[in-house]
């Protein structure tokens, strides 16, 4: 495994890492000429205080002064080249059987292995230095790699054992993972995908595509805007058009003027998020492409099916998913559309490992409820459920208050401060801090309804969970295989009560992804736990298959 | 919707008519499979599958407490030297009394590490994981409980890490990492992380695709 730059780990730097024990003695070392690039990358990472540094002294006169001045970025420099050093100094790799182990870490020292079954790619990154020294940072990449703090990087290798490596990694990884299973997530689409026959299963027609702008909920962004524009209303309006608004009865109307305003901003703002509707989901289309359609089964069926999503009226975008990354669907009626039987759907798929698709996002912006089952059995079957509320399983009568109480305490503290403020403070109370207080019983509703609204169930292959938000009620499914962690929390309050918040975690690119039910009965929550253990899971689904 | 609805398998099994349970009152249990499942909890029949998983066992290293009383020591260090600021300026230019201005500090440096202490023992009480062959289970957290369950076939990769204040105490932190985010087990011993990490990484290896 050793090539010429590589120092076997195990001469002078034998005693780097004496504290954590047990590797085999095959570990490597990056190539020493990483200690100028990694260097480099400090150094960019110091060049912006330093230049602030720099700006705020300024340039005087002062001999002294200046050298002060000019030392900043030589010290930042050889701080660089030194932190590079000891990257270097105190970084190794090892492929030791069938983990990838890696070190790094002065500090803070660092230990990871990594699996080779884990990973999904290796992938090289040159910058131009690095090309011109032969060097080539290589990046594993596993399904875990979109999050921060679970990056692995090789800072330099030079070229025989970055592929060296690879090689290695790729065939151990080739010699076993194939005959299993395929991960699920982030495997690469397979080529042989027929993107002829598309079908399609949703379209956008003009009047939902001006009904969900009516009733998006872009009208408070767009409030915003609006009320800025209105800051320069003057200039954008014609003078004569403005000139015939009677403004000296207006000036004398008071409330009523006011009210007239909050009118008019509210028609502009809603025509605005009409507007920016129509723009974004103009043409809106889902197809599905690929074989496997509607089986009973679907599972076993989709390998190569992909959802492509189109729309945009200037700006056409394309969308596409392939199915077996989808790791939960969402279905989301917000507080607007809800009274008109509208929703909207969601889904959250893992991936990002190629970087080029978004980790979660609209699947159908705007559809009539009633049609969600049928549409979901057609663009998602894994995800279709039989879409009967009342087979949910609802919280506890005693969890109602735990909905209930925090709000309104919340806003009841608000209030009271808001009104002891410009009591004692401002010009004494008025009709509308007073009238602040509607918060109060509207906060209660709001507690009540999203008691009301939550829900769970667990079905042979589906964990299904229902909450409300002030955005509105979301239904999320997902499959008991998609579920990455799960897990509970109890405060104090909700120990004593015996209720629990059940959490459970599926794969996504960035920061989604997590979803939490608070307050269910705590046996529930730990039977919920238990029932979705891999072993129950696959009893489950076996039982299921055997059924019918 | 009906129940032989596409991609559904047992649907009818689990999803179906209200069924009383009779351990508890008819509108809290609608759903014929968890009142079958309470039916038999909490005594655990031979016929009966497992209802809950049992909480984990094993305690971290009893050095965690030093070194948590310590790192909260270096918080209230912290603490302290902002209110000594905040109660020397008070006395130049607010015309706060000497009492005040030592009596504040001495008494958040001594409320302090009475609490650093009291936070670091009962955190080390109450801290429990287990690694079982096919998960990993945690359970921590004071005011909120919190136990977490992380299956193997869905890790992809363990740490340990080891931060100065750790080496001191020849302790170290695993961390592990699924698709979803990551999770540790904090102040395990050198030896017993190490041991913990390549446990995890054997056992992450089997690959289960459901």
């Amino acid at each position: 495994m050793t090539s010429d730059p590589v120092v076997r780990n195990g001469d002078a730097s034998a005693g780097a890492m004496p504290d954590l024990p047990g590797t085999g003695d095959g570990s490597q070392r990056l190539h020493p000429l990483s200690i100028i690039t990694t260097g480099l990358r400090y150094l960019r990472g110091l060049i912006l205080p330093v230049i602030v540094v720099m700006i705020s002294r300024g340039f005087s006169g002062d001999r002294v002064e200046n050298t002060v001045t000019f030392g900043i970025p030589l010290a930042a420099a050889l701080l660089s080249v030194i932190g590079g050093a000891f990257h270097w100094a105190f970084s190794r790799y090892e492929l030791n059987g069938r983990e990838l182990e890696v070190k790094t870490g002065f500090i803070s020292r660092q230990q990871r292995v990594v699996p080779v079954e884990r990973i999904q790619a290796v992938d090289f990154e040159e910058a131009p230095l690095e090309r011109v020294l032969g060097l080539v940072r290589v990046r594993v990449e596993t399904a875990a790699s979109g999050h921060e703090q679970a990056r692995i990087e090789l800072n330099a290798l030079g070229r025989k054992d970055a592929d060296l490596l690879r090689g290695k990694l790729l065939t151990l990884r080739a010699g076993m993972g194939e005959a299993g299973s395929p991960s699920p997530v982030g495997e690469a689409t397979p080529p042989g995908v027929d993107l002829t026959e598309g079908e399609v299963l949703y379209r956008l027609s003009v009047r939902d595509l001006l009904l969900a702008g009516a009733t998006s909920g872009r009208i408070g962004p767009a409030a915003a805007v609006v009320g800025v524009l209105m800051q320069f209303g003057t200039d954008l309006v014609p003078r004569s058009w403005w000139e015939r608004v009677p403004w000296d009865s207006a000036a004398h109307a008071g409330v009523q003027a006011i009210i007239a305003a909050v009118i008019v901003l509210g028609l502009l703002a809603w025509m605005l998020a009409i507007g920016t509707t129509v723009l974004t989901f103009a043409g809106f289309e889902l197809r599905a492409y690929g074989r496997g359609q509607n089986h009973a089964n679907g599972h076993s069926h989709n390998h190569n099916r992909q959802l492509v999503i189109r729309h945009g009226l200037l700006d056409r975008r394309r969308r596409t998913i392939p199915l077996r990354r989808i790791q939960a669907v969402v279905t989301i009626e917000t507080v607007i559309r809800q009274p008109f039987g509208f929703a909207e759907i969601r889904i959250e798929s893992a991936g990002q490992v190629g970087g080029e698709e978004d980790a979660s996002g609209v699947l159908v912006p705007f559809i009539r409820m009633a049609d969600v089952p049928a549409l979901i059995a057609a663009a998602t079957p894994e995800f279709s459920v039989p879409d009967d509320p009342s087979a949910l399983e609802r919280l506890p009568k005693r969890a109602a208050r735990r909905y209930v109480v925090p709000p309104v305490l919340w806003t009841a503290a608000l209030c009271l401060a808001v009104n002891v403020v410009f009591w004692r403070w401002v010009n004494g109370l008025h009709w509308w801090t007073l009238a602040a207080a509607v918060l109060v019983p509207l906060a209660a509703l709001q507690g009540w309804m999203e008691y009301r609204a939550a829900g769970w169930g667990l079905t042979a292959a589906h964990l299904v969970l229902r909450w409300r938000t002030l955005t509105g009620r979301h239904v999320l499914v997902t499959r008991r295989q998609r579920l990455q962690h799960r897990g509970t929390t109890a405060n104090i309050f909700q120990r004593r009560a015996r209720l629990a918040t059940f959490h459970a975690a599926v794969a996504s690119g960035s920061s989604g992804g997590h979803f939490a039910l608070p307050h269910l009965e705590a046996r529930d929550a730990d039977w919920l736990l238990a029932e979705l253990q891999p072993a129950r899971t696959r009893e489950a689904l076996r039982g299921a298959a055997a059924e019918p | 919707m009906t129940p032989g609805t596409p991609g559904l398998p047992g649907s009818q099994r689990t999803w179906g008519e209200p069924v009383a349970d009779p351990d508890s009152p008819p509108e809290e249990r609608s759903w014929p499979g968890l009142a079958a499942a309470y039916a038999v909890w909490p005594e655990v029949g031979e016929m009966a599958p497992v209802r809950f998983i049992p909480p984990p066992r094993l305690r971290l290293d009893p050095a965690a407490r030093k070194l948590w009383i310590i790192n909260n020591l270096i918080g209230v260090a912290v603490l302290v030297a902002i209110t000594i600021g905040i109660m020397l300026a008070l006395h130049r230019w607010r015309d706060v009394g000497m009492a005040w201005t030592v009596g504040v500090p001495v008494a958040v440096a001594v409320a302090g590490c009475a609490l650093a202490w009291a936070d670091a023992a009962v955190r080390y009480r109450i801290w429990r994981y287990e690694i079982r062959a096919d998960e990993v289970d945690l359970l921590h957290g004071l005011i909120t409980r919190r136990r977490q369950l992380v299956p193997m076939a869905r890790i992809q990769h363990v740490d340990t890490r080891q931060g100065p204040l750790e080496r001191r105490y020849r302790l170290a932190t695993v961390l592990f990492f699924t698709a979803a985010g990551g999770m540790e087990i904090p102040a395990l011993s050198v030896e017993h992380a190490a041991e913990v990490r390549n446990q995890i990484a054997a056992l992450a290896k089997v690959h289960d695709d459901l």
